[in-house]
């Protein structure tokens, strides 16, 4: 997995036949921004990775140890702990923390872990005053001050300076918090500059928490999570939107810390060989069923600048004027991009964002999660909380048309677990291009796990 | 969407008719052979042997009307 990073020449490169991304935005009926020029193909080589990542407890535990507690990772919305003393439980792979905001109206991080006997200071996310441990009672309070100690005389060597809860690094960005178990990692600014350079348009501070659906999957977290990292999986996966997705098209970017891929809506897959109209496109987007009536399209205007008008309209109510200066692209393609290691938000009207960890420990299932962000006029409706969806229950119970989506999505992923648990093969053999993002992820993880 | 349509779609590859059935399976009609599957794409009956389990998983996943769905983002309809 260690072979070097190369770049490769936007325009002269092996890609897909078929329209480039960057030709479909030359068609766009608005400027088009800076950031969708971007092109950063790169070259990961061509190795196999290894099976043993998805499928053995060794390779978990060597991530526990050198990923989860130590990178910096998405926690929470800062909307969801707006008052003082508003916190939630955090937990990666059985390791828990308390994230709450303080008097001062700052944001900590606390191991959930009572200094006395280790009882775990907070079960469930809620508002407190102090931290009181439900054990013995020794309380600290939102600033991780110990308070009190019951019986005090008991404890002449417990010296209240030095029995603070320890602190956590926090940070935040876009509106979200993030923390690094590491009390002595690398800044929050180097890890996540990549990603803020693309978002400077996309505002996501300025959205709110529309939704927010989590379910358990059986799989290997980076299973479930490379499930969403490449469209090459659509032609087989989701046949139902080929005839409204450019698939194989998709522009692929990679940078150090964050990669992104950008899937065009409204453009006919390469691998169809016969050629469908503009109405053909929208009938697949819009799942008219056979046989009911399409819309007709206003003479002179094709599928990508309707469907874009009309969610321009769409959104003009929450997101105001800032609708026209979004070009069709913005509007209607799938801007996907990756924090590494385990943070999806999507660019701009997109809602999505995806959060994929193990659960506990058991590296055979994953904690999935789909945070909706939206645009909102005036004051900022409260954000929604999390909805888990029990074992049975399809993602489109939570979220409709989108959840059928992820429904096949997750019906790949443990039959791929199984299939890894079996195969005589010792790696799974990645596309060169139109999985670099999957690659990216393995040569990151590389370089944190292995140490490559 | 009129009432008496059954959802329905046309694999973009073998132009096969897939149906949902009131029972909730799907009748998959390719050319002249045809099949009943259950929405995993098992099969149950007919000469066609045969059917893409993610179409047959598509289309019996019909989701609840949106203001069944219990999130915001689903009642805000602008999927
Ligand atoms: S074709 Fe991708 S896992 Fe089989
Ligand atoms: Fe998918």
């Amino acid at each position: 997995m260690a072979e070097a990073i190369k770049d490769l020449d936007p325009d002269n490169m092996v890609r897909s036949p078929g329209i480039t991304y960057q030709e479909l935005l030359d068609t766009d009926t608005h400027q088009v921004p800076e950031v969708l020029r971007l092109q950063s193909p790169k070259f990961l080589g061509d190795a196999d990775v290894s099976i043993e990542r998805y499928t053995t407890k060794e390779w978990h535990d060597k991530e526990v140890e050198r990923l989860w507690k130590r990178v910096w990772q998405m926690a929470c919305r800062e909307e969801d702990i707006p008052e003082a003393g508003d916190h939630i439980r955090y937990d990666i792979a059985g390791i828990s923390f308390i994230v709450l905001r303080t008097e001062g109206g700052t944001i900590k991080c606390y191991p959930n872990a009572c200094l006395h006997r280790g009882r775990m200071l907070k079960e469930f996310d809620g508002r407190a005053s102090e931290l009181r441990c439900a054990f013995h009672g020794f309380c600290w309070s939102l600033d991780g001050d110990l308070v009190d100690v019951p019986a005090n005389w008991d404890f002449p060597h417990v010296n209240a300076s030095e029995f603070g809860l320890p602190e956590i690094p926090t940070a935040t960005w876009g509106g979200f918090v993030f923390i690094n178990p590491d009390q002595n990692c690398d800044p929050f600014d180097d890890f996540i500059k990549d990603l803020a350079s693309q978002f400077e348009r996309w505002d996501l501070s300025k959205m709110y928490k529309q939704a927010h659906v989590a379910k358990i999957m059986p799989a290997n977290w980076k299973i479930a999570q490379e499930a969403f990292c490449e469209a090459y999986h659509v032609n087989a996966t989701h046949p139902q939107i080929l005839r409204s997705l450019g698939c194989v098209n998709s522009q692929v970017d990679v940078w150090e810390n964050c990669a992104r891929v950008i899937t065009p809506s409204l453009t006919a897959s390469p691998l169809l060989d016969y050629e469908l109209t503009e109405q053909d496109m929208v009938r697949a987007m819009m799942d008219i069923p056979e046989g009911a009536p399409a819309p007709d399209l206003p003479e002179g205007m094709n599928a990508r600048a309707w469907m874009a008008a009309g969610s321009r309209e769409g959104n003009r109510a929450d997101a105001g004027d800032l609708v026209d200066e979004y070009c069709d692209a913005e509007m209607v393609d799938n801007l996907d991009y990756t924090l590494f290691p385990n943070f999806h938000p999507w660019g701009a009207f997109n809602k999505i964002c995806y959060r994929f960890r193990p659960n506990g420990n058991d590296h055979r299932s994953a904690i999935m999660e789909c945070i909706m962000m939206a645009p909102f006029s005036g004051e900022r409706p409260p954000p929604a909380e999390i909805r888990w969806l029990e074992e049975d229950e399809p993602w489109s119970a939570a979220l409709g048309f989108l959840g059928r989506v992820f429904d096949q999505d997750a019906f790949n992923m443990p039959k791929v677990q199984q299939g890894l648990e079996s195969t005589y093969k010792p790696g799974v053999t990645l596309a060169n291009y139109q999985e670099s993002k999957v690659r990216w992820l393995h040569h990151r993880l590389g370089e944190w796990v292995e140490g490559e | 969407m009129s009432e008496e349509l059954k959802p329905a779609i046309k694999h973009p590859f073998t132009r096969a008719l897939y149906e949902l059935q009131s029972d909730g399976t799907v009748r998959v009609v390719d050319g002249d052979n045809e099949g009943l599957f259950k929405r995993d794409g098992r099969w149950i009956s007919g000469e066609l042997r045969e059917a893409d389990p993610q179409l047959c998983v598509w289309i019996s996943n019909q989701p609840p009307p949106p203001e069944e769905l219990e999130s915001a983002w689903a009642l805000s309809k602008e999927q």
